[in-house]
């Protein structure tokens, strides 16, 4: 099978395969994630060098192939990589390790799409507040969506001024549930349900109880870009003991 | 389908030649019929040269490079310069910068940053580069890292950790090959160019 047309999306990884190809993971507006072979990537033609296969790098690509593996027919720039500081890289970094772990090939999410194009740009503002933004919709988009209105057990409302045991693919209970649970404020959850921006001390609570439910989703595997994180603040930390970076 | 090699020897020699990059069944097959059939003095010294290079080279103590010594020889050299040290994500990287006239020492990565293949500092030898740079004498880090993303995150990951000693970090230059033409270049290349023009 061949796609006609040039698609649109972004690089997420890339690995050396064989001499002189590439193995590359594509995140597609209309695909979703693909993987395919590009026969002679890393081979400069004459005048002509190859072409810059980074993540982050937008591009238009077609491909053929019935196997999960495609085969890439054409590929061009669809405009600059973007180019990212070292915190904001990791960071940028860990959402395509989000996606290359959670989303299956083939499965389109044209809205996640988006939100990832967005995210990237949002990146550079507010590493925080982008990544748990991208966190809440992924899991959504995936079918996983956070309950936070109600009490599974009882059906009742979050109550703010309560404290709630939240159980991943269940949601907050104020009867501890027994097993693998986290503690959470009423108050956050509450927020969290309006879309509202995390009551103050709540920013910690959100990335923890955001990171207790992909944790589970991934099968309890910590992610390689949050522990290459969590060492570059500890040695921005020893270089400026300021207010603390983000645990992203 | 190929047919099944002759002898036993023969077929684990096919097989043992696919390790090299580039190199499928077919090829390991053409080299092995080749070797055996017109130089097998040619064989008996890759043979030797192999088992030598495996059993003698390990990596420098100092710089983490090839070496048959401890410390290899390039670290072992009083006349080099102390106060410089390039850092490079390959051993095969010290080799092209010694073509340019380099006199300062060396640390070898042996990778780079990247998560998503679960490389992380440890593998890197963070720890011994700080121990290096802690040792004082070194004033400037040449940061040679490949200019990908994951070379990037790499520099600027070590440029963080030097941030707390008294040492300059310095990034090679990009921009438009010698002989290169600009209608030929990426946007990213061009723009990186542009960002580094000097004045004449």
């Amino acid at each position: 099978m061949r796609t006609g047309e040039l698609q649109p999306g972004y690089v997420l990884h890339r690995r050396p395969y064989r001499e002189s190809s590439l193995l590359i993971e594509l995140f597609t507006r209309h695909q979703g994630r693909i993987g395919m072979v590009a026969r002679g990537a890393r081979r400069a033609r004459a005048r002509r060098p190859a072409f810059p296969w980074q993540p982050f790098q937008p591009v238009l690509v077609s491909w053929s192939g019935r196997g999960e593996l495609k085969n890439l027919c054409a590929v061009e720039a669809a405009g600059r990589a973007v180019m990212l500081p070292v915190r904001t890289c990791l960071a940028a970094l860990y959402v395509h390790e989000l996606l290359l772990n959670l989303l299956r090939r083939q499965d389109p999410h044209p809205r996640l799409f988006d939100i990832y194009q967005y995210t990237l740009g949002s990146l550079r503002q507010d590493v925080a507040g982008a990544l748990r933004s991208f966190e809440m919709e992924l899991l959504a988009e995936l079918g996983y969506g956070l309950v936070l209105d109600r009490d599974w057990r009882t059906g009742e409302r979050v109550h703010a001024g309560r404290n709630y045991y939240y159980r991943a693919e269940h949601g907050p209970s104020l009867a501890p549930p027994g097993g693998d649970c986290l503690q959470v404020r009423g108050e956050t959850l509450c927020t969290l349900a309006a879309g509202q921006p995390p009551p103050p001390g709540g920013e910690h609570e959100r990335m923890r109880l955001l990171r207790y439910n992909l944790r589970h989703h991934l099968g309890g595997r910590e992610l390689n870009s949050r522990a290459i994180y969590r060492e570059l603040l500890q040695c921005s930390a020893a270089v400026d003991p300021g207010p603390g970076g983000v645990a992203g | 389908m190929s047919s099944a090699p002759v002898t036993d020897s023969l077929g684990r020699l096919i097989d043992a030649l696919q390790c090299l990059p580039g190199v499928g069944r077919k090829t390991a097959q053409r080299i092995s019929y080749h070797l055996l059939e017109r130089n097998r003095d040619g064989a008996g010294r890759l043979a030797e040269s192999l088992r030598e290079a495996i059993e003698r080279i390990d990596n420098c103590q100092c710089c983490r490079g090839f070496s048959e010594t401890p410390v290899c020889r390039l670290c072992d050299d009083p006349s080099r310069d102390d106060s410089l040290l390039c850092v490079v994500e390959s051993p095969v990287d010290i080799q092209i910068i010694e073509e340019i006239g380099y006199r300062g020492r060396y640390f070898v990565l042996m990778g780079r940053l990247s998560p998503l293949d679960g490389i992380g500092p440890e593998e890197l030898g963070i720890e011994l580069l700080s121990a290096r740079v802690a040792g004082g004498t070194i004033q400037e880090v040449i940061l040679a890292t490949n200019p990908t993303v994951e070379g990037e995150a790499t520099a600027n990951f070590i440029h963080e950790l030097l941030k707390k000693r008294q040492v300059r970090a310095t990034r090679l230059a990009q921009g438009i090959p010698i002989g290169g033409e600009l209608e030929y270049l990426d946007g990213n290349t061009l723009a990186c160019a542009f960002n580094s023009r000097r004045v004449l």
